[in-house]
């Protein structure tokens, strides 16, 4: 009785292990790759602000159109 | 700032500090060499001229191309980079210094080819006869590059748009001065290359919603960014976008400073923001 009820317990605890536990996966493991909306965020990032603040001195450059 | 050395080169004047000249020359010349629209030999012109459908380019180019291709999506197709035949057609066809008024009419409007221009590592695809013209990227990605030569403290500035490493002042279109602590500072508009064909007042700055030179109520649109290509694709795209560039800045957390046609000058809430003394950092 003692030993059916181990196997029993073994078995069930086996079965959930691999299909649950990290580290037991039955699939073939993919490669890590990022999101594709991270991606698409780290694009957009291509027009982020740069910074600016109150003058101090007189400048040596000017903007302008060219 | 001492140390302060100027040159010309892609029809403007170059200014720098902190690197080294002949260093830094040799960057715009190159860029220069590769993406004039008025070079026959530059590969701009060889790859405009290819009667191929697809076309290998030099990693240079495909740089310059996928920059461009970016500010595109970015801007949903508003900095387009396949108005080349557009800017012939408004008369914009030799070097700026050789442009003068025509009464000749211009030519009819070029709709853009954006949806048909792909890029797929080194190898352009279009049909032939699209006209690239890359220099909505080009002056912006040669300075980035050029700053990357400063040592220490410096900046580099190609006709006003530049990049800094370290805090430089810079004096604003219309009056003032602002402090670039980081990143570059860019300034689109009309106020320097127009010219007149039969009659009628051109510019470089194309609505690729109709192919001719963009009715904005803006002169100048100066913007703050991460680098300089980024300030300067968001400074044409502000002033194409007319009265809706403020906003459209402010939605990217972009400052913008804005001369109308009259003189008088605005600023978006991300300028006035942070201009405030409070919310600099030190």
């Amino acid at each position: 009785m003692l030993g059916g009820l181990t196997a029993l317990l073994f078995g069930v605890s086996f079965v959930g292990a691999r299909a649950q536990a990290p580290g037991h996966t039955r699939h073939r493991a993919k490669p890590l790759a990022a999101p594709q909306a991270f991606e698409l965020a780290v694009r957009r990032s291509a027009l982020a602000a740069g910074q600016i603040a109150p003058p101090v001195q007189p400048p040596p450059v000017v903007t302008s159109t060219s | 700032m001492s140390g302060v050395h100027r040159f010309r080169a892609m029809g403007c004047e170059i200014v720098l500090s902190g690197a080294d000249p002949d260093e830094v020359a040799a960057v715009f010349a190159r860029w220069e060499g590769t993406f004039s629209r008025f070079l026959p030999g530059s590969e701009l012109s060889r790859v405009n001229a290819s009667p191929a459908w697809a076309v290998a380019v030099s990693p240079l180019f495909a740089r310059a191309l996928a920059a461009a291709l970016d500010a595109a999506r970015e801007t949903r197709g508003l900095v387009d980079p396949t108005l080349g035949a557009a800017l012939e057609a408004a008369g914009y066809d030799r070097d700026f210094d050789e442009l003068g008024d025509d009464p000749a009419p211009p030519g009819p409007p070029v709709a853009s080819r954006l949806r048909r221009v792909r890029l797929d590592g080194r190898i352009l695809m279009r049909p032939p006869g699209v006209a690239l013209d890359l220099n909505g990227v080009v002056k912006s990605l040669a300075v980035d590059e050029a700053a990357g030569l400063v040592r220490g403290a410096g900046f580099v500035s190609a006709g006003g748009d530049l990049a800094v490493r370290g805090p430089v002042d810079v004096g604003l279109p219309g009056g003032g001065t602002v402090r670039v602590v980081s990143g570059g500072l860019a300034t689109s508009g009309t106020a320097s290359r127009r010219w007149r064909r039969g009659g009628e007042e051109q510019h470089h700055l194309l609505d690729p919603r109709t192919g001719r030179p963009a009715a904005s109520p803006w002169q100048q649109v100066t913007v703050s960014g991460a680098t300089c290509l980024a300030a300067d694709v968001a400074a044409k795209a502000a002033f194409l976008h007319g009265d809706e560039g403020p906003d459209w800045l402010d939605a990217r957390g972009l400052p913008g400073r804005f001369v109308d046609r009259d003189g008088a000058i605005a600023v978006n809430e991300s300028w006035s923001r942070a201009l405030t003394p409070e919310a600099v950092c030190t």
